[in-house]
Order: structure tokens, then C-alpha cells, then sequence
């Protein structure tokens, strides 16, 4: 009789340990994605001062400089879904690379302090991102495990926990990158 | 600078003469000692032999002993600011040999948490590396440990404390220790090293060779993935490898603190009795002076890219 009432409580503590570990790791995932899209909005606030700068300089990239104006207002505008985002994402870091390596052309450009503090805080904007990427999908994989390991995947479905995806760049995205530096500045 | 290859030439062009002043300065010294001690051992036991007792020989050997103290003492003296020095100053770095890093620094570092009992440490080095300053210094600390009736000293930590301006801003701490429990318990003890109360969050980063030889903490888990960039993270390894030590380091207030375990006490003097011309032990601490300097290459610390100069 006991036996089985000891039994019944350890189950029950454990749903209740795993509801809310799982509750924990999903949380987490959502705090990651937010610090992500964070990040984004500190480089696209950075966008408008090193695209004003570079235009005095660069008088011939006039076709670069309003493309990237229109994807960052795309990117920005409240309607854009979460795959529009990241596909306007991907082009607007594959423009501002092309940017970046141009402006080796215009060496009182690169000399400029202004500038050079701006490429700075570039750098910086993107290393942030890349490390909220990382969490995040570090934070996705720990909340994978959960809800997929034995024993808790036992409980994961009973609550409704799903598997998530890791973020990924398409291939396609990664390749217009490399071609476009290369053939068109 | 002093690349290992060029200092079997640096040795015998400048340290050499220097080695060979002091050395005769010792050798005179040692032969004052072996003079005295014949005299006075020699007379102490001829008055014994006249039943004077043990009195006047003992009063010889604690003649001895002081003059020997202070004779050893100056010659550690001589031999740190005249050949340490010249080795540390070849390397574009600045020595102190009485100084230390602070106690204080020690803890802001937050590498070992242990309550300190005794702190002690010297051979101070200071100076910049390209971008980057960079000051270390030995260290050796020890907490009292109570057995029972007894109190014992035991090592928290003995080796180089080091501290370097890091290129990157950040307001947390990123600490990253030797990892014991995760690459003998897998994922067990990955859960242990979750539990730590002592230490900030656990932070799992995608480096295979990295989580197998370290276990990082730190306060914000996007901080820790921007210092440890997938780049930096290989160069740690490097490190470790290289050193072929038990390193720990940490990230706090833009500076990283990097503590490498040595068991035994460098830039020393032999003793008064050898030689000091002694080239495996010079280029064994020129060896270390060198893995130093190194240490803000083989992190990259001289790339400023980011916001921090």
C-alpha cells in the first residue's frame, strides 16, 4: 500500500521538477530570440550614421546606399514577418560587407576618425549578434534535450513542448555574399 | 624581444660578462666563508681541547650562520637586479623584484574563491605588448585548514598571476576554470558543475576541444559568447596546450586575469655554493618571461577593432 503511494508521490515530483524545468529552458529561448532581435536593432540604428558618412566620400555608390536605405526600412517596418526579417537580414550584412570592402577605395574615407569609430562600433554590433545567435541556439539545443531525452520527453509532450529550430543561414544567403564582394564594387 | 632561438646568443653576449662579475663577487664571498669557518672551527675546537667548553665554538657557528645570511641575501639581491633584470629588460618589460600584483587584484579576479591565510609573492613585470599592457607577477597563496586540534597550510594557488587590458568592452565576469568533473562524468557531471552556488550561471559553448578541457561561468550568457568568440576559444586551447598547465582565466571589468599554476619558485638565485652560470636555468626562466609576452599574441589581444582602442 505504501509502496504504491511512494511510487505515485515520486512521479508526481518529478512531472512537477520536469513541467518546470522545461517551462525554465523554454523561457530562455524566448529571452534569447528577443536579445537577438536587440542587437539587430542596435546595427540598424548604426546604419543611417555610417551610410551619411560614407555617402560624403563615396560619390559614386549612390545605387549601394539607397538599396540598403529601403531594406533596413523594410526590415524595420512593423508588418515584416519573422522569415521576411531574416531574409532582409541576410541581404542587408551581405550589402554592408560590400560596404565595408569598398571602402578600402577611398583611403581619406578610411582615414576619416568619424568613420573609423563607426566601423568600430560596426564590428561591434556584429560580434554582439553573432554571440546572441549563439545563445540562442544554445539555448534551443538545451531545451531540445529536454524534450527529447528520457525520461522527460515522457512529460514534454503531455504539456505540449515542441522541438525548436537552431538558426541557420540558407546557403543561398551565404553565397550572394562572397559573389557580390568579389565581381560588383 | 627575446625569441628562444636568439638566446643562446643573448646569453653569451650580454648575460655572460654580467654572470661571470657576480660569480667572481660569489666566489670571493665563498672563500671569506670557507676561510673564517676554518679559523674559527679550527680555533673554537683548539680551545675546547683546552677545556673551554662548547661556548666559543658555538658562538663560531652562529658567526658564521648571520654572516652567511647576510652574504646570501645581498647575492639574491645582486643576481635578481642584475640578471633577471637584463632579462626582463631585453623583453621591452619592466621588473620589480620586491613588488607583486595586489592582493586585491588577486581576488577581483575571482579565479579562486577560497578565504586567503597567507599571501605572499614577487618578481613584479609590467610593461605593453604592442596595444596592450600587461603586468604578472608570482603568486602564492594559502588557507588554514583546520584538522581537528591542528592547523595546516595548504596551497590555494602558486604560480603567475597575470592581468592584461582586454580588446573588447564588457560590464560582467566570464570566468572559464579547468574542467574536471565534465570530461570524466560526461553529462552527470556537467549537471554537477550546473550546481555550483559559489559561481555564476554555466555557460555551454560549442567548442568540443574547448568544453573537454574548460568549464565557463559567467554572469550573462551573450557577454560570454562575445569575449569567447569561436576564435578566441581555439587560441585558450593553444594556451593550455602550450603551457602544458592547469590555467584558469577571467574576464571582468575589460581586463583579463590569467592564473598558470608553476609548483616551484622562479627567478631565484642558486645557491651561494654553484655557479651561477648556469644556461638551462636562465633560458628555463627566459622560457617563462617569453610565454608571458606571448600570451597577448596568441590571444590576439593587439587586434582593436571593436570599440575598445
Amino acid at each position: 500500500m505504501y509502496l504504491i503511494l511512494g511510487l505515485l508521490v515520486f512521479v508526481a515530483l518529478g512531472a512537477i521538477l520536469t513541467y518546470n524545468s522545461l517551462i525554465g529552458a523554454r523561457n530562455q529561448v524566448e529571452n534569447a530570440f528577443a536579445t537577438i532581435d536587440v542587437m539587430l536593432k542596435k546595427r540598424y540604428d548604426l546604419i543611417p550614421n555610417l551610410v551619411e558618412v560614407a555617402k560624403t566620400y563615396m560619390k559614386h555608390e549612390q545605387d549601394l546606399f539607397t538599396n540598403l536605405a529601403s531594406l533596413r526600412a523594410k526590415a524595420t517596418a512593423p508588418s515584416a514577418t519573422s522569415d521576411e526579417k531574416v531574409h532582409l537580414e541576410n541581404q542587408i550584412s551581405g550589402m554592408m560587407k560590400n560596404l565595408m570592402v569598398s571602402v578600402e577605395n577611398y583611403p581619406e574615407l578610411k582615414a576619416s576618425e568619424q568613420f573609423s569609430l563607426l566601423q568600430r562600433s560596426w564590428n561591434e554590433t556584429e560580434e554582439q549578434i553573432s554571440a546572441a545567435r549563439r545563445a540562442f541556439n544554445a539555448a534551443v539545443t538545451q531545451y531540445n534535450n529536454a524534450v527529447e531525452k528520457f525520461p522527460s520527453n515522457i512529460f514534454a509532450s503531455m504539456f505540449g513542448h515542441k522541438r525548436r529550430e537552431v538558426f541557420v543561414i540558407a546557403e543561398t544567403e551565404r553565397q550572394n555574399v562572397n559573389a557580390k564582394a568579389l565581381f560588383n564594387s | 624581444m627575446q625569441p628562444v632561438e636568439n638566446f643562446q646568443s643573448f646569453y653569451n653576449t650580454t648575460l655572460r660578462p654580467k654572470l661571470k662579475e657576480i660569480d667572481a663577487q660569489r666566489q670571493a664571498i665563498v672563500d671569506k666563508i670557507k676561510l673564517y669557518g676554518a679559523v674559527g672551527i679550527g680555533g673554537g675546537l683548539l680551545l675546547l681541547f683546552f677545556n673551554a667548553g662548547m661556548f666559543p665554538l658555538i658562538i663560531v657557528g652562529a658567526g658564521l650562520y648571520f654572516f652567511y645570511q647576510h652574504h646570501a641575501k645581498a647575492f639574491r639581491e645582486t643576481y635578481k637586479q642584475n640578471v633577471i633584470r637584463t632579462m626582463i629588460t631585453a623583453a621591452g618589460l619592466t621588473y620589480d623584484h620586491n613588488s607583486r600584483i595586489q592582493q586585491s587584484e588577486y581576488e577581483k579576479s575571482k579565479l579562486f574563491l577560497k578565504k586567503i591565510n597567507r599571501y605572499y609573492g614577487d618578481d613584479y613585470v609590467s610593461g605593453v605588448v604592442g596595444k596592450t599592457a600587461i603586468r604578472f607577477s608570482e603568486v602564492f597563496t594559502q588557507y588554514e585548514q583546520n584538522n581537528g586540534d591542528e592547523k595546516t597550510l595548504e596551497t590555494i594557488f602558486r604560480g603567475i598571476l597575470f592581468i592584461a587590458d582586454f580588446n573588447k568592452e564588457f560590464a560582467g565576469e566570464t570566468i572559464v576554470l579547468p574542467d574536471v568533473s565534465e570530461s570524466a562524468l560526461g553529462g552527470f557531471g556537467s549537471f554537477l558543475q550546473s550546481l555550483n552556488y559559489a559561481r555564476p550561471q554555466l555557460v555551454k559553448l560549442e567548442d568540443p576541444d574547448f568544453e573537454k578541457n574548460f568549464v565557463v561561468y559567467g554572469t550573462d550568457q551573450v557577454e560570454a559568447r562575445y569575449i569567447l568568440s569561436p576564435a578566441l576559444m581555439q587560441r585558450i586551447v593553444e594556451f593550455k596546450t602550450r603551457t602544458a598547465a592547469r590555467v584558469s582565466l577571467s574576464f571582468i571589468d575589460s581586463h583579463v586575469y590569467i592564473a598558470i599554476p608553476i609548483n616551484k619558485n622562479l627567478f631565484e638565485a642558486p645557491s651561494l655554493f654553484k655557479s651561477i652560470d648556469n644556461y638551462k636555468q636562465l633560458s628555463e626562466y627566459n622560457g617563462y618571461i617569453q610565454m608571458c609576452v606571448n600570451i597577448v599574441e596568441l590571444l590576439d589581444l593587439n587586434t582593436r577593432i571593436w570599440s575598445k582602442d
